[in-house]
């Protein structure tokens, strides 16, 4: 330090025999709470020199006489003054609440300015967005950020997903890491993430939006290299809200939010007399493809004969089903679905200066769902303390967040329960000439119509099943942030996080599942603890022209979790439901599950800036995690990145139309372990055997060792550009990027002859690359007026390029009610294509079917396309082709080609507005409910379309019941769907049938509102919302946006039974004081 | 002019202090809970018997192969009748590579020869252990993996044969020919029959639980392989194509059929087992608690310990009529046709193993005289329904069983009537006299208070016909019926009289099913 003082002396001595030099000193305070501000920087204005206030606020500075010091902080307002004398100056700063919000930006481990960013973050500030009263926080983002895809979840508690720059990993999903308040969050999970429905937990579950201050978003390897091992995905930077305004004043927030909400739309499926004319001409249809059938005993009919019993003893057994109508017509729709009503309550005080405050925040959210008994209460509090400490000189933050969830899903989930009938696609499907039980029946009224099955009719599922989800969630947060030298700044930050999540299911006699298991139960409970250590140095200093921050952080993570899982069956009734499993008289043994999992990382990053005008950030972790292979465990994380301030240059520095403009560029690397823990070692598990009534163990070995496995590593190249017109009036963000994973890791199928259906394994490499465009413009600024557009643009393509083994291609799971694989992770094709037989509308006649040569040809048959040939051993083409894998082809993609999203905001006086649409253009869907529903196959409702536009046989039945044979009738040429047959063919095969572009336009959100300021401080915003109100799509099933699987990567865009869309309308009040 | 200028050493100092001891206590070593590590294991004689517990275990446990699918695809593909709607293709003759049932089949059946291998391979490495007991617990294994084999290569023909256990990044490997199959299949039932103990028999203080595999069950199962090559190879040579891939073993029919005789007499002479002597014992051996009776030579096991029930009685017995737990089931029935034409549908092990009424919770059901299908009655008002044209079998009947898993039923593999009825083909097959089967066949009939039979002046396809209606009659519904037209050269035949000219059709290619997609797709030695 005296070395320096030294040289910097001789350096101003010869200066000062021209200027004349003078010291000035003082201390820097702020106005609103008198206190000392630490490093402020205090600059002579037209120059790089300067220096920053110490840890009392003071500084000491020689300048020339009459030079203007600029003392500048963020979120105050700078302050320039001139100085004619030596003197001591003490100054004090104003607050800048607009500056506060802006001009920081939180990279992770530490914030920096946002001009001096290199890397692609987005933040997203409350204010902007609480105005839409969405209660999920994921919600809060969709249409936000470009590059940001979120998938709607109309589920109350119900799981949302979430992808930042398209998809780059199979088993670690889509989901980014989440940071809250500095603390990495696992996903909440549910107790029995086995189960279908498992899949619909809302990973942020625990948060009120509420209590949300900003999120950002690292997009690109240059931000998100900083979590390294688990950057891959990208990271969600979440921060809540603190108490204290720099005015000390108190401050009281309430508001009460109530929503109804509906089905958005219902889908038009037989109503009873339609159903009954579908079961009449199922058997017409058979009739006409039996006696015409070429192979027919006896010859077939076609036209010229009799039409008799003599000729055609398949008359004697002919009848229609039903000759008269029932009379019955229920409308399952209407009784499964309903008008929900929910509410919300949040209260929250903050108080306190910017030194010492707090804030303490309760929420209240009480969410019903469209379908009868689904429901989600969620309880949230959040208690935020900030405390100078000994004298000043550390600060100690505490951060504590507790929220209790409970939910009935009414195993409403997915298709995949009930044997592949989950409650909505029972409601499609379930017939609308039975009515709903009475007291004392049960389902065997059913039996008739659903191959002598005793299953349950949709309302029965949904009001009696039990699906309790219940959770609780503590996160306590506490760090200790202190000044250790000049330049240099600790903080130690420690975290506890503490998840118990139980879910209890009993599905009574009355329903399918429960009557094949005399009712069946099954109590499931999770604990998952995790500690969280963090060390972080940071150093910043200044040179003249240069300009360096450094961080170091260590942290350490150890995460164990438990579960139990017990299942019960043989109820003699349902009177104690899940919660006695003495009344069972089948006990299994429970199942537990013990893990324990440790992560241990180390970061160094290195900023430098030469005259704010270049900028580079280098970036190096190293994180080592137990799960993987005793040799590679440990990885190593680095990024680089570097920006261009053009507006410093000559050429751009007097534009007036070009207020800023930057240009960056970046490369880094991050990484990804989406697996379980142990699955690299050789593993035995035990198993139970009985030899002659007494029971036996056995060990068995469950997992192949694997001593290569190692981590998913993603490389990531951005480019980008910031641009701001008109004084950063109009702002455009454009960034390109190239993402490059390999060693993905996946379950890989291995060749079941081994005996291991499959190992996790790195498997494979995908490439995603993609273009974003975001803008923001105020268009309009008057005094009473103000309109301010954001929108945004992505595309992104990516695809799978290699598998590491030799194969071309791997199945994805299977899926459905016929159990189909038509998923397929296939080298050189976008990530999980839809792969399967394409079609050619419907057979017309036996001559068309016969011709075509394929097994299973007949008449109102679907026309599969025999896209390759099957050949006998001599290599000519055999007599009867059969379609099956090798004909199918690529029938879809679910990965979208584009997606928009505008927002316009408008205030006029008090009153404010704003609308959000958003679009998607492409991104297939799967649609496994039209294999039922618009197959024509069975005796369950379907599409009145796929009914209306069937194949039907020219036959007629007369009023005596007498078949009678008209070319005039039925129809058989260019129709669109299947022929209602009692004895179908092969309808069920993944096919273009199923697959339907999911395209969409849709005003997401409407709000409108009106504020009325009262005295002493006080306001009440008075509010309108609509969300989903108009929805533009060709999607015929429920909503594009919704998909069963959201959060699988190896199941998207599949919609199998999933939740209807639905739109809400709410209103409410926020009242501050 | 110096201002405070500060370096905290001391809390500095402290923080990382603190940081560090944190950090330093944690190795990343993995430790598992709820597993063990496959190093730990194969250390003495209990981790031997263990382990050939847990191959048990895969025939029946979790997604054991015996528990369902399996059952359900060899009854589809027969021609007594239809299985379940997810065997539709199994009953067309179409059945696909991507067939689900098809695939779990495959998956389960080499999930038993992986643990069956692991077993084989490091038993015999134990450092100190009772020879007989080493002997016999390898003897165990190699019996599950050659019966394992044996359904793989009667299913699928050629198949992958692996015989150790698999190294961490091995590919699959192709397929062998059926004569390398058949040698593994034999050389470990050989083994077997050597060294698997008697009934029940204890030795230097270890015991042979009942159902583990005896040496009877040894050798009644290379009764059975021998009696498949050599039809197999009989039919082959006459032309029959689905057979062609036998048409290549080293020696002729006859020296088969030999085989097949020889050790169809060692299984009679094997303690324990010995046929019941009249009707009521017959139906009695059926019972769902006397499971390991004297007739029944192999069984998996069941049990009405929770876990350790099957669902034999639910996939064979009318649901919901209390025959058999859980609501849904019954799936596999008797179609009429196979009854009028395939079957003597007054013999008496026939007509005292079928179903001859029960109700559900709706209607009752009454068998009509022809034996072909059920009266139906509407319980609250009496009004008749029509007729239930399929016919169940009484064979896996428990009416204790409260769920669909909870029967304690075994699955019969192979009972000494069986044994009975493949000494009387080979015999007949390898003197080309039907009148040697007289014996065998008259012996199963008597005890059952039928009347004698007699082959003599038949012509062989003739008495072949009537030998598949006798092992119709004593082994319908227990998973032979497949294997015995295939074998037979008859399968298409037979399938016709039951299922019709279209859907009846079956070709050579049929007689064995596709290698599954999951397979296929995932072993590059296979396309």
């Amino acid at each position: 330090m005296k070395l320096k003082k030294f040289l910097l002396i001789c350096l101003i001595l010869p200066l000062s025999a021209m200027a004349q030099t003078i010291t000035v000193k003082g201390t820097v305070t702020s106005k609103a709470t008198n206190e000392p501000i630490p490093a402020v920087s205090v600059i002579v204005k037209g120059t790089q020199d300067g220096m920053v206030t110490d840890f009392d606020g003071r500084y000491e500075i020689d300048v020339e006489k009459g030079d203007v010091l600029i003392f500048s902080y963020v979120g105050m307002k700078y302050k320039e003054i001139q100085v004619t004398e030596s003197r001591t100056l003490n100054v004090a700063l104003e607050q800048d609440i607009e500056k506060l919000d802006e001009v920081t930006i939180s990279t992770g481990y530490f914030e920096i300015n946002k001009k001096d960013l290199s890397g692609s973050i987005s933040q997203i500030k409350s204010k902007d967005l609480e105005k839409q009263r969405t209660q999920t926080v994921e919600q809060m983002l969709q249409g936000q950020v470009a590059g940001v895809l979120i998938s709607e979840s109309a589920e109350p508690g119900g799981g949302i997903g979430i992808s930042i720059r398209g998809n780059n990993s199979i088993l670690g999903g889509t989901q980014p890491l989440y940071v809250v308040d500095g603390f990495p969050i696992d996903p909440v999970s549910d107790a029995q993430g086995n189960n279908g429905s498992g899949q619909a937990q809302n990973s942020l579950g625990f948060l009120n939006p509420n209590d949300i201050e900003k999120i950002e978003i690292l997009k690109d390897a240059a931000a998100t290299a900083v979590y390294g091992a688990r950057g891959a995905n990208g990271v969600v930077l979440i921060t809540t809200k603190t108490g204290g305004d720099g005015e000390g004043r108190d401050r009281l927030s309430l508001t009460v939010d109530s929503f109804i909400t509906q089905v958005r739309n219902e889908l038009d499926v037989m109503d009873g007399p339609t159903f009954e004319s579908y079961m009449n001409q199922r058997s017409i249809n058979q009739l006409y493809v039996n006696i015409t059938d070429p192979g027919r005993n006896g010859g077939p009919f076609d036209g010229s004969q009799q039409l008799n019993e003599t000729n055609y003893p398949e008359l004697s057994t002919f009848q229609l089903p039903y000759p008269e109508t029932t009379g019955v017509n229920t409308d399952w729709q209407d009784l499964v679905y309903r008008q929900a009503i929910s509410s919300a309550y949040n209260l929250s005080y903050r108080g306190g200066d910017r030194g010492n405050n707090f804030l303490v925040s309760l929420g209240y959210l009480d969410t019903k769902g469209v379908i009868q008994n689904t429901d989600n209460q969620r309880i949230t509090l959040n208690a935020n303390f900030r405390r100078k400490a000994f004298n000043n000189k550390i600060d100690i933050f505490s951060k504590t967040k507790i929220a209790y969830n409970q939910g009935n899903a009414s195993s409403v989930g997915n298709g995949e329960i009930f044997q592949q009938r989950s409650v909505v696609s029972n409601t499609l499907q379930f017939q609308p000439i039975f009515t709903p039980l009475d007291p004392g029946e049960d389902d065997s009224v059913y039996a008739g119509l659903n191959e002598g099955n005793l299953i349950s009719n949709p309302l029965t599922l949904a009001t009696d099943v039990l699906d309790l989800k219940t959770n609780y969630n503590l996160i306590q947060n506490l760090a200790i942030n202190a000044k250790v030298a000049p330049h240099l700044r600790a903080i130690v930050r420690g975290g506890y996080s503490l998840q118990i999540s139980n879910r209890d299911n009993y599905f009574p006699i009355t329903t399918t599942r429960g009557r094949r298991n005399e009712g069946e139960a099954t109590q499931a409970k999770r604990q998952y603890r995790k500690l969280y250590g963090e060390f972080n140095l940071r150093y910043r200093n200044r040179f003249k022209k240069h300009r360096i921050d450094a961080v170091l952080v260590g942290t350490y993570e150890n995460t164990y979790i438990r579960t139990v899982f017990n299942k019960a069956f043989g109820f003699g009734n349902d009177v104690t439901s899940f919660y006695n499993f003495n009344a069972a008289t089948d006990v299994l043994v429970p199942q537990f599950n013990f893990r324990e999992l440790g992560l241990l990382s180390g970061l160094f990053r290195v900023g430098y800036s030469y005259k704010k005008k270049f900028f580079i950030d280098l970036n190096a972790r190293l994180d080592a995690s137990s799960k993987f292979a005793e040799n590679n465990k440990s990885a190593f994380f680095p990024s680089a990145a570097f920006s261009w301030n053009l507006k410093k240059e000559k050429f751009l520095r007097r534009s007036k139309s070009i207020s800023d403009m930057k240009l960056r560029l970046s490369y880094g690397k991050t990484g990804s372990n989406p697996i379980p823990p142990y699955r690299s070692l050789a593993l035995l598990e035990p198993i139970r055997y009985v030899f002659n009534g007494e029971i036996v163990t056995g060990f068995f070995e469950t997992n192949l060792a694997n001593d290569n496995l190692t981590w998913e590593t993603t490389d990531q190249f951005n480019a980008g550009l910031d641009i701001g017109f008109k004084n950063s009036s109009i702002n455009v963000t454009l960034d390109a990027y190239h993402k490059r994973t390999y060693d993905l890791l996946q379950n890989v199928i291995l060749p079941a002859s081994n005996g291991f259906e499959s190992i996790t394994d790195n498997f494979g490499e995908i490439v995603n690359k993609g273009f974003e465009v975001s803008i923001q413009a105020e268009v309009l600024t008057t005094p009473n007026f103000t309109w301010n557009v954001s929108g945004n643009f992505f595309i992104n393509r990516n695809e799978l390029v290699s598998l590491n083994s030799n194969l071309d291609f791997q199945l994805g799971p299977n899926i459905g009610f016929a159990q189909t694989n038509p998923i397929l992770f296939k080298a050189g094709s976008p990530l999980g294509i839809f792969w399967g037989a394409k079609t050619e509308g419907i057979y017309e006649s036996w001559e068309e079917a016969q011709a075509s040569g394929i097994a299973g040809a007949a008449p109102g048959e679907i026309k599969y396309v025999n896209t390759n040939i099957d050949l006998d051993d001599a290599g000519n083409p055999l007599e009867v082709q059969e379609i099956n894998f090798d004909d199918y082809v690529q029938i879809g993609d679910p990965n979208p080609d584009f997606n928009v999203a505008i927002s316009n905001n408008f205030t006029y006086k008090n009153w404010d507005m704003s609308m959000l649409v958003t679009a998607q253009k492409g991104g297939d869907l799967f649609w496994v409910d039209a294999w039922a529903i618009k197959g024509n196959q069975n005796s369950r409702n379907g599409l009145t379309s796929a009914f209306r536009d069937s194949w039907t046989a020219p036959l007629g039945v007369n009023e005596d019941g007498e078949v009678f044979f008209d070319p005039n009738l039925g129809n058989t040429s260019g129709v669109a769907n299947p022929a209602p047959l009692i004895d179908p063919g092969r309808r069920a095969i993944p096919s273009d049938r199923n697959i339907y572009d999911g395209s969409f336009i849709r005003l997401k959100n409407l709000n409108i509102g009106y504020t009325l300021d009262l005295k002493n401080n006080k306001s009440l915003r008075i509010y309108a919302t609509g969300q989903n109100l108009i929805t533009l799509t060709d999607y015929p099933g429920y909503d594009p946006e919704i998909t069963t699987f959201n959060k699988d990567p190896q199941r998207r865009g599949v919609d199998f039974g999933g939740y209807p869309g639905i739109e809400t309308y709410s209103i409410g009040l926020n009242f501050n004081y | 002019m110096e201002t405070k200028k500060f370096v905290n050493w001391k809390l500095l100092s402290v923080l990382s202090l603190f940081c560090f001891s944190l950090i330093s206590c944690e190795t990343l070593e993995e430790e598992p809970f709820t597993e063990v590590g496959s190093e730990f294991f194969y250390q003495n004689e209990e981790d031997a018997v263990i382990a050939v517990n847990a191959v048990y275990a895969q025939l029946k446990s979790g997604n054991g192969y015996y528990r369902q699918q399996f059952l359900s695809n060899l009854h589809g593909a027969s021609d007594l009748g239809p299985s379940s709607w997810r065997h539709g293709d199994f009953r067309r003759g179409v059945i696909q590579s991507a067939d689900p049932m098809l695939e779990r089949s495959w998956v389960d059946i080499y999930v038993c020869i992986k643990d069956a291998n692991n077993v084989i391979k490091n038993v015999p490495e134990i450092p100190e252990m009772d020879e007989d007991l080493r002997n016999r617990v390898v003897g165990e294994a190699r019996f599950i993996r050659a019966l394992s084999y044996f359904n793989l290569v009667r299913c699928f023909g050629e198949v992958p044969l692996r015989t150790e256990p698999v190294k961490p990044g091995e590919d699959g490997l192709p397929v062998s020919s059926i004569q390398d199959i058949y040698e593994v299949i034999i050389d470990d039932l050989t083994y077997a029959s050597e060294h698997c103990w008697g009934f029940n028999e204890s030795r230097n203080g270890f015991s042979n639980n009942i159902g583990r595999v005896t040496k009877a069950a040894a050798h009644a199962m290379l009764t059975k392989v021998y009696l498949r090559i050599a039809s197999s190879m009989r039919t082959a040579q006459e032309g029959i194509q689905g057979n062609v891939l036998y048409g290549d073993f080293p020696n002729s029919p006859d020296f088969y059929y030999q085989k097949a005789v020889e050790q169809a007499d060692l299984v009679l002479q094997q303690p324990f087992y010995q046929l019941v002597s009249n009707i009521d014992e017959y139906v009695n051996l059926f019972d769902a608690t006397n499971g390991n009776n004297s007739e029944f030579i192999f069984e998996i096991q069941g049990s009405s310990i929770a876990g350790q029930g099957t669902a034999i009685s639910n996939l064979f017995s009318p649901r919901n009529s209390g025959l058999a737990g859980g609501g849904w089931g019954g799936v596999n029935r008797l179609m009429p046709l196979f009854i009028n034409n395939s079957i003597d549908k007054t013999d008496e092990r026939f007509v005292n193993t079928i179903v001859h009424s029960f109700e559900d919770e709706r209607r009752s059901y009454v068998l009509g005289p022809n034996l072909t299908g059920y009266q139906r009655t509407e319980l609250d008002t009496g009004q008749p329904v029509g007729t239930l044209f399929r016919v169940f079998t009484a064979k896996y009947v428990d009416t204790e069983a409260t769920t669909e898993y909870t029967s304690q039923q075994n699955w019969h593999v192979i009972r000494l009537a069986d044994v009975h009825l493949m000494r009387a083909e080979a015999l007949a097959e390898l003197n080309q006299d039907p009148s040697l089967a007289n014996q065998d066949i008259n012996i199963l009939r008597n005890r059952v208070g039928m009347d004698d039979v007699n082959y003599a002046g038949l012509s062989m396809p003739d008495f072949r016909d009537l030998l598949l209606r006798e092992r119709a009659a004593e082994l319908y519904m227990e998973g032979h019926r497949f294997f015995d037209l295939t074998r037979l050269g008859v399968y298409d035949e037979y399938c016709r009289t039951t299922w019709g000219n279209t859907n009846g059709q079956r070709g050579p290619e049929d007689y064995t099913w596709p290698i599954p997609l999951i397979e296929r797709s995932s072993n590059p030695n296979i396309d």
